[in-house]
């Protein structure tokens, strides 16, 4: 069975190639021949998985290349098909007609939900869980579904890599049975004490129900925390971040090394952190580690500002149905001082459901927004009135609410109402049409 | 006029935006010249209910709602008490379970408060939809979510007729909850910001009864309005598109009998 299923499976990777179409059928044709294959396949000593929310793509693929650059085969699932199939269809494309699987390292993302599959079979020795978040809530159940379905996937043994600033993640280990390491970022001139956020994730004490106190926040519900009443707090960390530098899409870890970033926002900062201490807690050098991260980033420039009519556009990237994302970018617009145009706007909510729940937007706190630096805010597209209702209900003042069926419908209020900034806070398919929109003035 | 409205468990029952809830009520009492102020309480506070006019509580996780059984069992006598003496009560999504007498999940039982004759049944799948609903006594179709894990057996007294979605109880064709002033619902989230007219109706009714007389204004929804009329629009279209689907395959099969 085992030969049988090897066999189609590298035969349809084979095929799959011959017609241009990368996908996880391979591993799907193996896996219907023989359900167990991944418990046959003779994997790597070291293996190492990202699940959860968000980040696991971009955290897996800097593992990677960190130990692709220290010299080791790496086998990893670079697509990004993280199914159970995805990563079959990963593991036969570098094996052996016998099983034996060609590489030093095995890293893969693991999609949060399949991980239950996927795991008992795996059997990863290290797991970074990057974070839980309301992600297409009223799809995915909640998020403790989610967590109970990690946590009853997690090997016995397993080495965990946590966030530290993030106490929903602790309850991973709140019985202290997985050896684990965590990583955080120190106060900074942007963590500040008031909440913000009001619909987080976790609130109390998850050993005694209290409710958790602050020093400061960074983001949502991380920060530094502890219970007043139990021993629950914020751990101890093996490597910190001592400070970022976003303008020049830096961070220092532990006050020594100094680590490029992809983007200078704060979830760029947590994934290439969640990297550099799974390679770091590994044995990997240190210096050598932020080293190969920041080549790896060197490249990294402002792809998401511009000039446009003497505004400068800051154009924010992020995910419908995810509160988390859309919250970072109104913090974002929080780091500059200035008179600001907001764009909200998206083409579909969903691409993968027919019917369009829109509780999410209630959780995202565009309260943040009603400052008198926000002259203007703009929705477009088909939920522009939903978008407005947000805000009228939010108490940003009516009148200056635009409402648009389309990007280029709304050209005209910007270019009417000049401001400072421009802030385009778009789900990813309206980036490329609100650059376009919204393009640099050739000089005349 | 002040109305003073009580968030229950605001940080624990906080599933999907519920709190648009509040913030819809609090637009449309504010329109009406009506100073209002939102307690917010939770599992460290002390609960008073003749200080609150309307009390609210939204959905949350499996765990977090046990979290708010075992706080709102402390005050038993005084919920039961406010319940019946008719004090306004705006309860959504799995939150409307805690005031019937128990949930049943398989072989385990939970207590609940026990005000009303009505219990849960816990199911093992989860039941997600759209839906559209009916109020008698407003003059709009009533839109929302639902994704719980439970029917609600033996409801006596319904809130909405079902149009479109599963409800308390798959083939009642009811769904919701109400008695005197008490209303509980399956549907989660932002049901008032989403539903102006249901909103305008609650917001009337919780004026009236401190005031008969007073004379509303505008309430100045229309742009939450139109957000309603688009999205049924939508829905509407689909609803015949999925309806003409349908149609041809009963045609096609007909044929294949025939044959």
């Amino acid at each position: 069975m085992k030969s049988l299923a090897i066999i189609l499976g590298k035969a349809a990777i084979v095929a799959g190639k011959i017609l241009k179409r990368g996908s996880s059928l391979p591993g799907d044709i193996a896996l219907k021949i023989d359900k167990k294959l991944l418990t046959k396949l003779e994997l790597p000593e070291l293996k190492i998985a990202v699940t959860g929310s968000s980040g696991k793509g971009s955290t897996s693929s800097i593992i990677a290349h960190i130990y692709r650059s220290m010299g080791y085969k790496v086998v990893h699932n670079a697509s990004g098909a993280n199914l159970t199939a995805g990563i079959t269809t990963t593991l036969l494309e570098n094996c052996t007609l016998s099983g034996k699987v060609k590489g030093d390292v095995f890293v893969f993302e693991m999609d949060e939900r399949y991980a239950k599959f996927a795991f008992p079979d795996v059997k990863p020795n290290h797991i970074v869980i990057t974070n839980i978040t309301r992600d297409q809530p009223p799809r995915q159940g909640h998020v403790d579904l989610v967590y109970e379905e990690i946590k009853k996937a997690l090997p016995y043994h397993a080495h965990l890599i946590l966030n530290g600033d993030d106490p929903y993640l602790q309850k991973f280990n709140l019985g202290n049975e997985y050896e684990t390491t965590y990583y955080s970022l120190d106060k900074t001139d942007l963590s500040y004490t008031d909440k913000k956020f009001k619909n987080l994730n976790i609130n109390y004490c998850p050993k005694c129900n209290t409710k958790l106190v602050y020093d400061y926040y960074h983001f949502e519900n991380h920060g530094k925390f502890n219970c007043p009443k139990c021993d629950f707090g914020h751990p101890e960390s093996k490597y910190t971040i001592t400070n970022i530098d976003y303008p020049n899409f830096e961070m220092t870890v532990d006050n020594k090394h100094k680590v490029k970033l992809q983007y200078d926002l704060l979830y760029s900062v947590y994934n290439t952190m969640a990297a550099y201490t799974t390679a770091c807690a590994l044995g990997l050098d240190e210096t050598e580690v932020a080293k190969h991260i920041s080549e790896l980033n060197a490249n990294s420039k402002m792809y998401n500002h511009y000039k446009y009519n003497d505004s400068d556009v800051y154009v924010l990237n992020n995910k419908n149905e995810n509160s988390t994302t859309f919250n970072q970018s109104l913090l974002f617009t929080e780091r500059f001082n200035g008179s600001k145009t907001v764009v909200i706007g998206w083409k579909e909510i969903s691409r993968r459901y027919a019917f369009d729940d829109l509780s999410w937007l209630y959780d995202i706190d565009f309260e943040i927004l009603n400052t008198p630096d926000v002259k203007n805010i703009i929705c477009a597209g088909p939920n522009a009135y939903d978008i407005a209702t947000r805000l009228i209900f939010a108490g940003y003042p009516n009148e200056q609410i635009y409402i648009f069926n389309n990007l280029t419908e709304a050209k005209e209020a910007v270019d009417m109402n000049k401001t400072d900034y421009i802030f385009g806070i778009l789900n990813f398919d309206y980036v490329e049409p609100f650059k376009s929109t919204f393009a640099k003035k050739e000089e005349v | 006029m002040k109305i003073t409205i009580g968030h229950l468990f605001y940080d624990i029952l906080n599933l999907y935006g519920e709190s648009g809830n509040i913030l819809a009520l609090k637009y449309a009492l504010e329109k009406q010249g009506i100073e209002v102020e939102i307690k917010e309480i939770s599992l460290n506070d002390e609960l008073y209910l003749g200080d609150l006019d309307l009390v609210y509580i939204g959905a949350g996780t499996e765990a977090n709602q046990l979290l708010a059984l075992d706080y709102l069992k402390k005050y038993l006598p005084a919920i039961s008490q406010a319940v019946l003496g008719g004090k306004f009560f705006l309860v959504t999504g799995n939150s409307v379970e805690l005031f019937g007498t128990h949930i049943q999940d398989g072989e385990n039982k939970v207590e609940t408060l026990g005000i009303f004759h009505y219990f849960t049944e816990r199911t093992k799948e989860r039941k997600v939809s759209e839906c559209v609903f009916k109020h008698k006594k407003v003059d709009d179709l009533i839109l929302g979510f639902e994704n719980h894990q439970g029917i609600l057996r033996k409801v006596s007294l319904p809130m909405f007729e079902i149009i479109k979605g599963y409800g308390a109880e798959k083939d009642s064709g009811v769904e919701g909850f109400k008695h005197n002033s008490f209303r509980g619902t399956y549907l989660l989230g932002p049901i008032l910001a989403r539903n102006p007219k249901l909103l305008e109706f609650f917001v009337k009714e919780l004026i009236s009864r401190k005031d008969k007389n007073f004379e509303f204004k505008p309430f100045d929804l229309e742009i939450p309005q139109a957000a309603h009329d688009k999205f049924m629009d939508k829905y509407t279209n689909l609803l015949a598109a999925l309806a003409e689907k349908e149609d041809k395959k009963n045609n096609k099969d007909k044929k294949d009998t025939k044959k």
